[in-house]
């Protein structure tokens, strides 16, 4: 396992490198730079700042300096955020997003496989129907609808909690339940669908004719295989909603890492874009990993040493 | 299936839930920060809608910056709180040679940094020798060009830079004071003292920790707040500076600056009552809904919208063309019905209102409001230029950034060309660095535009024609404007330098390199407790009052040494609402 785990690690390095690359000369590709503004600075305190960055230098030259504060842990300066470094941005922001993504991922994990078992059990019963309509419509109403619909209720109207911010508990609930909204509905999904699957296979019928109570039928023998999906799915999910979501990030003004993404390749932020897609890579490579291992656990059938 | 066997196994996983859910609203570090202010005192609350950049003064550049750092530090002077007119500041008298080459400021004994120590003319010497020099890499330093050898200075090669220190026009005579000497004798640079690019930097503080002097633990100012709390993406936080030599004047506590930057959270943390004035423009799809809000206002704002032309390409390249674009948009309709926020339609390009020293502007030479006219002579030039009826007129690009009015503008306008004119123009959108790309290498036909005026003086709009400005981005070039506004720079009398101008204006209508559009508004919501604020709203002469005329804070300037609270008034309107 230990071995497995160093090798696929080791495997990650060379496919960030390649990411780098790739995202390193398209970003130098895009027309503008850093420093552009709308009220032009001379050529000369141009070249001043651009030597300051190294901008002056080769492209070649600034991707080898680049690549090697990387491995020396150091993702640069901003250039927008002047007073103000890529590892501290991302280090202040990125705890921001992850507590927020983290909370709406449970809640929509827990919540989602609860709920889609229940539909999956009372299948074509009332109660199925009424949670997979839910479901339905937590898929289709996009998060910039809902966001802005419960904070002009429960914030501006019934003034329960405040619209917009950060710093108490109060401005977790309305960024989570939005966030979470749409991944509980696809978890529901998948965990009927992977539910209804299960509980018709072979091993759950032997369980059955063996006379085995329902409650451990479902909980020891139909859970585990129920699960996979929802695993794999949750996986990359969680790597992309715990790296911030922009639109809850906007609407509810959370000082998160997902506003950088867009924020940095539009002010041409060289670093910070590369910082992003830095942390963006290493997350979904990492939970991917985590979601092979948690398979070996779910899977009887799965062994990690055995490559095929 | 026995349904309520899994209700019931799940009730353990519920409950680990909620444990984990309270487990990590425990983090939330600061406890609940609403309703709590009549404990802090008097808190004013606005929401700045961007995260400056940085809060060094010598590395700052836009407008979200410039409000920041006017809460924490004060220069040698400062606008008053009609935002309109500048004051002494930081230095208690200002001198002036008969030349008007030489200012000296007296600083005030009295002024403090927030450590307690004195605020002397090293500290401004030592910030301008900052901000000129080469490696500080400082985007406005060109806001000193206009001091002796400032320009030197900041293009010198680093072993010439100390020789080139040496002939700079700025000294400490003594620790209280500072003597500028100028190029030229710049009649507005009084004025233009009150830019941040001019204040000081606490010398010892930038020596001991270099570039991150500014980070919240070393950080120290020297105007009526100082910097409590930073989050990036959340707020800024002030408090009153103990050492400011005008404390007992300053009413407000504490200052928040929100950076939330979507401007439909803006308008929903203004009605939550979370904020107490939203200083940028709502956004307009809740602007039908304010535009009646007694907690709406507009003011006329230091900036013009504009069209500028390729003048090097055919057919712009010929003055009648571009004359003929410019007579066939008809301004009233852009400035009515898509801006709809106040906007004058404007005939001329130098704002109403912008300021000539104690005069303001004004225009000799406007378009005419007969557009039915303008149309046709619009049509006569165009035919005069061999594009009679728009025949043979080949289609052209209009370039705009990414925004939905502009869009709605562009359109607008290349439908009055083809109605009238029979030409046609293609949109063009982009992001905003390729647009400004495609602007400075001037790969458009025609493109939209707007400035806004660095310091309230017409020499901010004027200066940007001139065939070498950076800034011009037409190719368009007339020795006759430039040498106008050469000469304007050493006119010390107001009334001759005024001519100088209005003449230019002429030349630059004449040519027709832009067609302005309209003189922007600054409109923002301020919530009617909000006292010291100007344009003033708690005597109801503000927002739907005649912006066209009368004395306005054009520079959009809201000086916080003189806002405060008023708390009764406040109560008041919190239980109402």
């Amino acid at each position: 396992m230990l071995g497995y785990i160093i090798r696929r690690v080791l495997g990650m390095i060379p496919v960030l490198l390649i990411i780098i690359t790739i995202t390193f000369f398209l970003m130098r590709s895009a027309p503008g730079g850093p420093f552009d503004s709308e009220k032009t600075i001379p050529d000369e305190v141009r070249k001043n700042i651009e030597a300051k960055y190294h901008l002056d230098e080769p492209v070649y030259q600034q991707y080898l300096r680049y690549v090697w504060s990387i491995v020396q842990g150091d993702l640069g300066p901003s250039y927008k955020y002047s007073d103000r470094t890529v590892n501290s941005i991302i280090g202040e922001s990125f705890p921001v997003s992850f507590q927020i993504g983290f909370l709406a991922m449970f809640i929509a994990v827990t919540f989602g496989t609860y709920l889609g078992f229940i539909a999956a059990l009372k299948q074509n019963t009332v109660i199925d129907y009424t949670l997979m309509s839910f479901a339905i419509v937590g898929i289709s109403v996009p998060n910039m609808v809902l966001g802005p619909i419960l904070a002009v209720i429960v914030g501006v109207y019934l003034k329960w909690l405040p619209v917009a911010g950060w710093g108490s508990w109060e401005h977790y609930i309305l960024p989570v339940i939005t966030l979470s909204c749409y991944y509980l509905a696809i978890v529901a999904r998948i965990a009927r669908g992977s539910m209804l699957e299960v509980i018709r296979q072979e091993y759950i019928q032997t369980a059955r004719s063996k006379g085995l109570p329902e409650r451990v039928i479902l909980l020891r023998h139909a859970l585990k295989g129920a699960l996979l999906p929802i695993v794999s799915y949750c996986g990359p999910a969680s790597a992309f909603i715990i790296t911030g979501s922009i639109v809850i990030e906007q609407i509810f003004s959370i000082p998160g890492v997902g506003r950088y993404f867009v924020q940095g390749a539009t002010d041409r932020d060289y670093t910070l874009v590369m910082g992003t897609v830095i942390l963006v890579s290493i997350l979904v490579m990492v939970f991917n990993l985590l979601v092979d291992i948690a398979y070996c656990f779910l899977d009887p059938r799965i062994k990690l040493h055995e490559k095929k | 299936m026995n349904i309520v066997q899994v209700l019931k196994s799940s009730r353990i996983f519920i409950l680990f839930c909620l444990s984990v859910a309270l487990t990590f609203s425990a983090c939330g570090k600061n406890g609940n920060q609403n309703n709590t202010q009549e404990d802090e005192g008097m808190v004013f609350r606005f929401l700045n809608e961007q995260d400056p950049a940085t809060l060094d003064v010598n590395k700052a550049t836009g407008v979200y910056e410039n409000r920041i750092l006017n809460i924490m530090f004060e220069g040698l002077t400062r606008y008053g709180n009609e935002g309109v007119a500048a004051e002494l500041g930081n230095a208690e008298r200002h001198e002036t040679s008969e030349d008007g080459k030489v200012h000296t400021f007296f600083l005030r004994k009295d002024a403090k940094w927030s450590d307690g120590s004195a605020v002397t003319a090293h500290d401004y010497v030592a910030s301008y020798r900052r901000i000129l020099n080469p490696t500080t890499g400082a985007q406005y330093a060109q806001m000193l060009y206009c001091i002796a050898g400032a320009a030197e200075v900041n293009q010198s090669k680093p072993d010439k830079m100390k020789l080139e220190l040496e002939k700079l026009g700025v000294k400490a005579l003594d620790d209280y004071t500072l003597e500028f000497t100028l190029k030229y004798p710049v009649p507005y640079f009084f004025e233009l003292t009150t830019h941040y690019t001019f204040f000081p930097i606490p010398r010892k503080v930038v020596e001991k920790h270099g570039d991150s002097w500014t980070s919240k633990k070393n950080i120290i100012s020297n105007g009526a707040f100082v910097l409590k709390e930073r989050v990036l993406g959340d707020k800024l936080v002030f408090e009153k500076n103990p050492h400011y030599w005008q404390k007992d004047a300053i009413k407000l506590d504490k200052v928040i600056a929100y950076t939330t930057k979507d401007h439909e959270t803006q308008y929903r943390m203004f009605q939550s009552n979370a904020v107490d004035w939203l200083c940028s423009p709502v956004s307009k799809s809740v602007y039908p809904k304010v535009k009646d809000n007694s907690e709406w206002l507009a003011a006329p704002y230091l900036g013009t919208f504009f069209f500028s032309f390729n003048t090097k390409k055919a057919p712009f390249n010929d003055p009648r063309v571009r004359r003929a674009l410019s007579l066939a948009i008809d301004r009233e309709v852009i400035a009515k019905t898509i801006t709809d926020a106040g906007e004058l339609p404007a005939y001329s390009y130098v704002p109403k209102g912008t300021a000539m020293g104690s005069g303001k502007y004004t225009p000799t030479y406007e378009f005419s409001k007969n557009y039915k006219e303008n149309i046709k002579e619009a049509k006569k030039l165009l035919a005069e230029a061999g594009f009679p009826g728009g025949k043979g007129f080949p289609v052209f690009n209009i370039l705009y950034n990414i925004n939905d009015q502009n869009k709605r503008i562009c359109l607008v306008a290349s439908n009055m060309w083809d109605r009238h004119l029979g030409i046609k123009g293609k949109l063009e959108n982009n992001e905003w660095k390729t647009y400004l790309d495609k602007l400075k290498n001037v790969n458009y036909d025609i493109a939209r535009r707007g400035w806004i005026g660095d310091y309230n003086d017409a020499y901010t709009f004027m200066e940007l024609w001139m065939s070498s400005n950076g800034n011009n981005h037409t190719h368009w070039g007339n020795a006759d404007y430039d040498d106008k506004i050469n000469k304007s720079n050493y006119e010390s009398d107001l009334k001759n330098r005024l001519v100088l101008f209005q003449s230019a204006e002429e030349i630059l209508l004449e040519e027709s390199p832009i067609i302005p559009i309209y003189f922007y508004v600054a409109d923002q919501m301020v919530k009617p407790y909000v006292r010291g604020f100007y344009p003033r709203i708690q005597n109801g002469d503000h927002g739907k009052a005649d912006i066209a005329g009368g004395k306005f804070n054009v520079t959009d300037n809201h000086p916080f040494n003189y806002i405060w609270i008023d708390q009764e008034a406040k109560k008041k309107y919190m239980q109402g609402n």
